[in-house]
């Protein structure tokens, strides 16, 4: 049985323009112990569909329909407080902006042993020995110390250990990582990478990493996800789908990695916009900026699934 | 941290310096006391007998040198109308004033931050659109009319509180405050809710502000996603995070509500600080006056002194800061 | 554990005065010191009446009747003979005598930082002597006919308090102590006064167990607090408010003719240039038309007193053609109130040589006297319309008594209470001529100065027979206001008294407010 599986996931906002359709039909799943990369430009709704998965959404944003199953609980119409548990309990996440994650005004200690008594009934000695142990494990010296600071005190990747220390502090099952190297400098973010996908490993724990950059996801993934207007557009093994992507989209994705065409020495970006997710024109959303679309491009595609490999194109680069 | 004090004792002695003499020479402008101060009646003598006797015979820089001579020993000079020194005037008048302005600010505070927490954490509810309709009616009333109605609505209509002036009092630290006893809150009620009336609104719209601006912030999203408690998200998260503009604003909010409690004194003939100083400016009352503004500017200075304070306390970032410097 | 002695001390001190006759009275103005002799002022000689009292008194018509002095009179031009009242206790239980009276006449010179002396009053007694216990004697430089009417203003100390207590000891309560019918009991300044009945008083046993007296400045507060019951009377009720309480069923008004008259007071000692006076165009007129009596005759002529009585003030004041009402000493029963005459005022303008008119300000206090502003402002337009364009500059008094004592106007409306309720009050300090040495004119801020007048004035100061000096006062009233037009009568003011229903109170001319006058029943 799979850890996770979203299914038509539907998220939109009410905005004064009209409905956003921020996520407009994605399906997701996980194996336990699996990394998933969810890819996609910025906008294309990666963000909502993390935070759908953990009933994150708040008004004037909402869950439209879908499903999101976890394990044998169906998370969407939980009761808030069966849903409290599974937060940072079950599922924890990491957000991309570690200078606005952590609370400013609450010292670190705060900050961790609120949540290991957020589900957990134990002494303040033990919480705060898991505190200093979970600082340790990501990399933090002389933990002790640096329990009693503010987060003001920590340096961007510091704060983002102490996210991800906090994240790990009850071996969640599922870890969503939204961009969380995006912010940090280059040298930290091979650091901060390196140690997150250790952790991963030594605790079989599941992992979404969301990310615009398909350089990380290479190393990282087992499979990947990517993500286009709110639907998923492409889905499979990590090096195949990186080798000989079915999708155009995720062709020019590709194409658009410095390290992937430094011989060329120039850069292919996607021609065009993103398209408006307030009216979506009926059809394949990236119909406008796609060298390959046709006339039945006009058709809103469906999901070809075919040797573990799925893709939403009507006219796909592999003609399959 | 020494010479921060420092710094700000010298500034405040600059402010009170500046204070007195603008004060003194306004005064000086307005009119001669002693043809408000004695009977009608009074021929020239007599004039001239009060003019010595309070000591305006001498010219306006004598008056002013003896003035700056005294206040260094701790003299403010005495009241002209109450014979007495001036500063035992007003510290005699001050617990009445700051009872009220305390009453009022709790008032304020502890209906203001509920009541704006609420209206920032449902903004569509129907309630919440009550709340911020009545804070802008709070803004916009004049506090005199206010004031009357209240009276006229509790006291002369449904005789639930006495209409105007102060009950018993209790003393307690030296102070005597009608507060601490029942009867004498049952005075304070009318006077304190006028006087909380705009306070009230101004932190209510305050408080809804900061919730709405905080609560769309990462670190209120993260602390939920780390299944805290909703109780705490918003108790803890939420609260410490908009305390600190609000300890500002209550506590610049406090000294303003102890300086303009003259309209609600004058009204529920309420025996504080501002209705003396009223009198005392109609009178010419030069000690009382400058002897009043001195007081205020010092609290004031206190009161900014104390938000600082406790602005290092709520807020870590600012202690290093002030540690540097 | 203090706390709460304290605490139910309090409590029973509220619920006692609950149950026993009380009688809450609303003061308008605050009592400033409790020390009789300190700072002369309304509010604190109502009140020391009534802890303390005066050889003489004056009743509510401000008619001379016994106090502490039985009977009185003179042995010769200059010299008093008092007898005192026999059975007359202080507070502590000691007899009242003569050299009481004499301590106090000692200390009232003497009271230290004094802002309004009480010394105007004893100043024409040079010479003070108890003869015994209840006879005493005055000696006077000249023959002053109100030595009588002086002393209604010199509260009565015992010989201990006046030789030792200073001010801060009455206003401690400790020395409080007095012959009146109620003694001390509290005072929170700016707030309360709260007095107890003496019943050794050697008078009418006082009503009252309690009187509390609250300061409520706010006219509007004060009505508040009467129809709430906080209160069971208030004085000077605002005239705004007459129509509607009248109609109250809870509520009684009584009202009198004060003392004080509001009053034109014009620039009559320049010749030339008069600070605010224009001619019709606003350029600075160099001739001063307010020395001439016509002019002066004409703006009285110009101004529809009945209108202003019935519509600004709501009734609550007499047209005056005096200095004081005819009821009181010393007036003349041939000066009614000028007659409103637009026509006449023309003509007259017209003969003084100014028949298209000049500019005029007038200058008024707006916070002294009821409705003082509206009063300038109806004055204005009715000499606007007479010709007389007419600006109003309003101020409040502590600028505005400055300004005219250093003769910064040309045309003012002010007003004045008689203290002694006779007219060589007001004749003596607005009209003869100004002279410091002589203590004359004090508040004459226009300069006015008939040597006539002088003379009639000073021959009646000093004309001890009663009946010749009411018949000079009288002349000399007629000469001020009718011949020369020293200065032009607006109105008598009214003072209202608003109380519960079923008390009553004899409303009185001096504008004091007496607990121990205020009767239940009719
Ligand atoms: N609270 C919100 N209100 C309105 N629109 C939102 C909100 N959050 C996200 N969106 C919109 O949803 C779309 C997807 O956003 P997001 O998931 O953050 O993209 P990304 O793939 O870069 O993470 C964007 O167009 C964004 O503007
Ligand atoms: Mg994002």
């Amino acid at each position: 049985m799979k850890l996770l599986e979203v299914t038509d996931l539907v998220t939109e906002f009410h905005t004064r323009e009209g409905v956003l359709r921020a996520v407009n039909g994605a399906s997701l799943a996980l194996e336990r112990g699996e990394i998933l990369g969810l890819v996609g430009e910025s906008g294309s709704g990666k963000s909502v569909t993390g935070f759908s998965i953990l009933g994150l959404i708040d008004p004037p944003g909402r869950i439209a329909s879908g499903s999101v199953r976890f394990d044998d609980l169906e998370l969407l119409g939980l009761p808030e407080e069966s849903m409290r548990r599974v937060r940072g309990k079950r599922i924890a996440m990491v957000f991309q902006d570690p200078m606005m994650t952590l609370n400013p005004v609450l010292s670190i200690e705060t900050q961790m042993m609120e949540t290991v008594f957020a589900h957990e009934a134990t002494t303040p000695q033990d919480a705060r020995r898991r505190a200093i142990e979970a600082l340790a494990r990501v990399g933090i010296a002389s933990p002790g110390e640096r329990l009693a600071q503010y987060p003001h005190q920590f340096s961007g990747g510091m704060r983002q250990r102490v996210a991800i220390a906090i994240a790990l502090l009850h071996k969640p099952e599922l870890i969503i990582a939204d961009e969380p190297t995006t912010a940090l400098d280059v040298t930290v973010q091979g650091q901060i990478l390196y140690e997150m996908q250790k952790l991963v490993r030594e605790s079989g724990a599941s992992l979404i990493w969301i990310t615009h950059d398909l350089a990380v996801i290479a190393g990282l993934a087992d499979r990947i996800a990517v993500m286009y207007a709110g639907r998923i557009v492409e889905e499979g093994p990590v090096a195949e789908v990186l080798d000989a992507p079915l999708h155009p989209y995720s062709r020019g994705l590709l194409d658009s990695v410095p390290a992937a065409n430094a011989g060329a020495g120039r850069l292919n970006q996607i021609p065009g916009m993103a398209p408006s997710l307030l009216r979506p024109a009926p059809g394949c959303a990236f119909r406008e900026r796609c060298t390959r679309a046709e006339d039945r491009c006009c058709d809103p595609p469906a999901l070809t699934q075919m040797n573990g490999r799925a893709v939403r194109c009507c006219n796909p680069l592999q003609g399959a | 941290m020494t010479v921060y004090v420092l710094r700000r004792l010298a500034q405040t002695l600059l402010v009170l310096f500046v204070t007195s003499a603008l004060v003194f020479g306004g005064l000086f402008l307005v009119g001669d006391p002693v043809e408000i101060l004695v009977n009608p009646n009074a021929d020239q003598a007599e004039k001239l007998r009060a003019a010595a006797a309070l000591g305006l015979d001498r010219s306006v820089l004598e008056q002013y040198w003896i003035f700056l001579r005294g206040a260094f020993t701790g003299d403010l000079g005495r009241s002209f109308v109450f014979g007495r020194p001036a500063l035992d005037v007003i510290l005699e008048r001050m617990p009445a004033t700051l009872e009220i302005a305390f009453l009022a600010m709790l008032i304020s505070v502890c209906l203001g931050i509920p009541l704006g927490l609420y209206a920032g954490l449902r903004p569509a509810d129907p309630l919440s659109k009550t709340i911020m309709a009545g804070s802008i009616l709070g803004f916009s009333l004049p506090t005199f009319w206010v004031g009357l109605l209240l009276i006229i609505l509790f006291a002369v209509e449904l005789g639930w509180l006495p209409s105007t002036g102060r009950g018993p009092t209790v003393e307690f630290l030296g102070l005597q405050l009608s507060i601490l006893h029942w009867e004498g809150l049952r005075y304070a009620l009318l006077p304190a809710t006028n006087l909380a009336l705009f306070k009230l609104s101004l932190i209510v719209r305050l408080t809804r502000a900061q919730v709405r601006e905080q609560s769309l912030l990462d670190y209120i999203k993260f602390a939920r996603a780390k299944g805290l408690p909703r109780s705490r998200v918003i108790g803890v998260h939420l609260m410490k995070n908009i305390m600190i503009p609000l300890v500002t604003v209550i506590g610049l909010e406090l000294g303003s509500v102890i300086a303009f409690a003259i309209v609600t004194e004058t009204i529920f003939a309420w025996p504080g600080m501002g209705k003396l100083v009223i009198d005392s400016i109609f009178q010419l009352d030069r000690p009382v006056v400058v002897t009043y503004l001195l007081v205020t500017v010092f609290m004031f200075i206190f009161i900014n002194l104390v938000v600082d304070i406790l602005y290092s306390v709520l807020d870590p970032r600012v202690r290093l800061s002030e540690a540097k410097g | 554990m203090r706390f709460r002695i304290l605490l139910a001390a309090a409590a029973a001190t509220v619920s006692l005065a609950a149950g026993a006759a009380e009688l809450v009275v609303g003061l308008s103005t605050p009592i400033t010191s409790l020390d009789p002799h300190f700072h002369n002022l309304t509010p604190n000689n109502s009140l020391a009446k009534h802890v303390f009292e005066t050889l003489t008194r004056n009743d509510e018509q401000q008619r001379l009747v016994p106090g502490l002095a039985e009977s009185w009179r003179t042995l010769d031009a200059t010299t008093w003979e008092f007898k005192l009242r026999k059975g007359a206790r202080w507070h502590d239980g000691a007899e009242f005598t003569a050299e009481d009276v004499v301590a106090t006449l000692k200390r009232v010179p003497l009271v230290p930082n004094s802002p309004a002396s009480f010394a105007i009053y004893t100043r024409a007694i040079k010479e003070a002597s108890a003869l015994d216990k209840h006879t005493l004697r005055f000696r006077t430089d000249k023959p002053y006919p109100l030595l009588p009417n002086d002393i209604t203003s010199v509260h009565i100390l015992p010989k201990k308090i006046a030789e030792n207590a200073k001010t801060e000891d009455f206003n401690s309560g400790k020395a409080m102590i007095g012959t009146g019918p109620y003694r001390f009991s509290e005072h929170v300044s700016g707030d309360r006064v709260v007095l107890v009945s003496n019943d050794k008083y050697w008078g009418p046993k006082p009503a009252w167990s309690t009187v509390r007296f609250k300061m409520i400045s706010n006219s509007a507060a004060r009505v508040a607090a009467l129809l709430a019951g906080d209160v069971h009377m208030i004085e000077s009720v605002p005239t705004a408010d007459i129509p509607k309480l009248a109609k109250d069923a809870r509520v009684t008004l009584v009202s009198a003719v004060s003392n004080r008259i509001i009053y034109l007071h014009f620039d009559s000692g320049r010749e030339k240039n008069s600070p605010f006076v224009t001619d019709k165009a606003g350029k600075p007129l160099e001739t001063n038309p307010l020395r001439d009596p016509r002019v002066r005759k004409a703006i009285s002529k110009a101004i529809d007193r009945e209108a202003i009585a019935s519509r600004i003030m709501e009734g609550q004041a007499q047209p005056a053609g005096q200095l004081l009402p005819e009821t009181f000493f010393g007036t003349s029963k041939r000066l009614p109130p000028e007659k409103y005459d637009p026509e006449g005022a023309r003509k007259l303008l017209a003969q003084a040589g100014y028949p298209d008119g000049f500019g005029l300000t007038l200058h008024t206090p707006n916070n002294r006297y009821i409705n003082d502003e509206k009063i300038a402002q109806a004055v204005a337009q009715f000499l606007t319309r007479a010709g007389i364009p007419t600006k109003v500059e309003a101020m409040p008094s502590a600028v505005f008594f400055s300004r005219g004592s250093k003769l910064e106007f040309s045309f003012l409306l002010a007003g004045w209470g008689a203290e002694t309720g006779e007219t060589s009050s007001p004749l003596r300090s607005l009209l003869a001529t100004f002279d410091t040495a002589q203590g004359m004119g004090g508040a004459n801020r226009g300069r006015f100065s008939d040597a006539g007048l002088d003379a009639l004035i000073s021959t009646a100061l000093t004309t001890i027979d009663d009946t010749k000096r009411g018949l000079i006062l009288a002349a000399a009233s007629e000469k001020a206001i009718a011949e020369l037009q020293g200065l032009v009568p607006v109105h008598y003011e009214i003072s209202t008294w608003g109380m519960k229903k079923g008390l009553s109170y004899k409303a009185r001319a001096d504008q004091y407010t007496f607990a121990f006058e205020v009767r239940t029943g009719r």
